[in-house]
């Protein structure tokens, strides 16, 4: 099943039909917005358009397909796969993941329950990201990676889009080739997908993966329970997670992690990283950019 | 007559047990409906085990239709021609449209709502068969005396 496929069967029959017409590049299909009563907005080649009956279209006064009431509900029991009762945590946590990996945000009336959001009923907007893979997207960094044969701690810098989480997953699998025990600490099942216990990404065979734990959480359990020689983390930015890298020193792994952010500099300014980079964590800190292309790659830093 | 009651008695049995089941699973396991209904039926022989199995089984294939739809159109080729009545159909029909869409909270109160409803179709059953039972036992009585009465 390609990504198009997996795409399609969380969607109704009406779209599947006017996608099947308007994308013939699976590839290239980045996010599909549905939002009920109004058009379907998709990002297809790195451009908005609009889903047509008959396939895309980016103007105005032609005939577009308005997502119903219906198609929403139907949508919501396909990304549930008919069992929103089983993922009331995901759904609290305003997301889930389905079958390929692919993300589906949701907006809508949310339940508050001691403090937290318990669930959201009446689902309003969708936001379902399409996931890609792009093997051998790491072999390009991956001489900057290695100090003496040995992984040194890297940090991935970029904004959002630009390929941190793709570059992520490729270097796990990368590290995972070498011989490395990789554990990822998923807490939003971006790295790994991981759908009812099985990874859907192509990680390597040596990966462990604690999914939807909270990453600081997930990176102390990693650390007691699986012994990983290289532990993976998206997205880190809080006191608590820096503390947790710490333990991961300490305790003799090494860390790949991300942080959002427009280069050095710019991911300075979140006090918390700001110290571990000054400390010399990271011996490796690789920023890429949206352009010219999402995953170029900015700039690599440190000690060569 | 007897046989038919008899029937539609068993077969709100085999209802009742199957959903009694099913609520167990959402409740404790959070197993997902697809997986939840195949074993519900797959366990069970006859009208009702293949009903739920066969609902499972339609679920689990993502067909692009929702599971309102399945659940009337399998409901409609298993239950019509049976000793179930209009109503019981169509109060089978109306947990089709509201499973599998709601938080574990609703979806329990969804659950134990038609399980009331087949305790009550039970209880009032189990009444029309005791009163036409003894009806027809007596008229079996009538009828004995009357034979007797003639050959003597």
């Amino acid at each position: 099943m390609n990504e198009l496929e997996t795409v399609m069967r969380v969607l109704p029959q009406a779209i599947r039909n006017a996608l099947s017409q308007g994308v013939k590049e699976a590839g290239a299909l980045n996010e599909i917005r549905l939002r009920t009563g109004m058009p379907i907005y998709l990002k297809y080649k790195a451009k908005e358009y609009m889903l047509a009956t008959n396939g895309l279209t980016d103007q105005t006064g032609v005939s577009k397909l308005v997502f119903t009431e219906g198609m929403m509900k139907e949508t919501v029991e396909y990304i549930s796969n008919y069992s929103l009762y089983a993922l009331e945590e995901e759904v609290g946590h305003g997301f889930i993941t389905v079958l390929g990996g692919h993300r589906a945000g949701l907006c809508g009336r949310t339940v508050i329950a001691d403090g937290r959001v318990k669930t959201i009923r009446n689902i309003s907007s969708i936001n379902l990201r399409v996931a890609h893979e792009v093997f051998g997207c790491a072999a390009k960094v991956s001489p900057y990676l290695f100090s003496k044969e040995s992984f040194v701690n890297t940090l991935i810098v970029s904004p959002p889009g630009a390929g941190k989480t793709t570059l992520l997953r490729d270097t796990v699998r990368l590290l995972s080739e070498k011989g490395y025990t990789v554990g990822v600490s998923d807490e939003r099942s971006e790295i790994a997908a991981m759908y009812q216990g099985i990874i859907q990404n192509k990680l390597g065979t040596r990966v462990d993966v604690l999914d939807g734990c909270p990453k600081n959480l997930g990176i102390e359990m990693l650390i007691r329970s699986m012994a990983p020689d290289v532990i993976a983390v998206d997205e880190i930015g809080t006191r608590e997670d820096v503390r947790s890298l710490k333990l991961a020193a300490v305790s003799g792994c090494k860390v790949i992690a991300t942080a959002h952010g427009t280069g050095l500099e710019d991911v300075k300014r979140n006090t918390a990283l700001a110290e571990l980079i000054e400390q010399g964590y990271f011996k490796r800190v690789v920023c890429l950019a949206l352009k010219p292309s999402p995953g170029s790659i900015e700039g690599i830093y440190g000690d060569k | 007559m007897g046989y038919v009651l008899k029937r539609r008695r068993s077969l709100l049995v085999q209802l009742t047990d199957c959903v009694i089941v099913i609520k167990a699973r959402i409740r404790h396991e959070r197993m997902p409906l697809p997986e939840v209904l195949a074993e519900a039926g797959g366990g069970r022989k006859g009208i009702i085990g293949n009903l739920f199995a066969s609902i499972g089984r339609r679920l689990s294939e993502y067909c692009g239709i929702s599971a309102a739809e399945v659940w009337r159109d399998e409901a409609e080729k298993a239950l019509k021609g049976t000793e179930l009545t209009e109503e019981d159909i169509k109060a089978f029909e109306r947990l089709g449209s509201s499973i599998g869409t709601a938080d574990s909270d609703m979806q329990e109160e969804v659950l134990n709502v038609y399980l009331a409803e087949l305790k009550n179709n039970l209880e009032a059953l189990e009444e029309e068969i005791r009163q036409k039972t003894g009806f027809y036992r007596m008229m079996g009585v009538l009828a004995g005396i009357f034979v007797t009465v003639i050959l003597l």
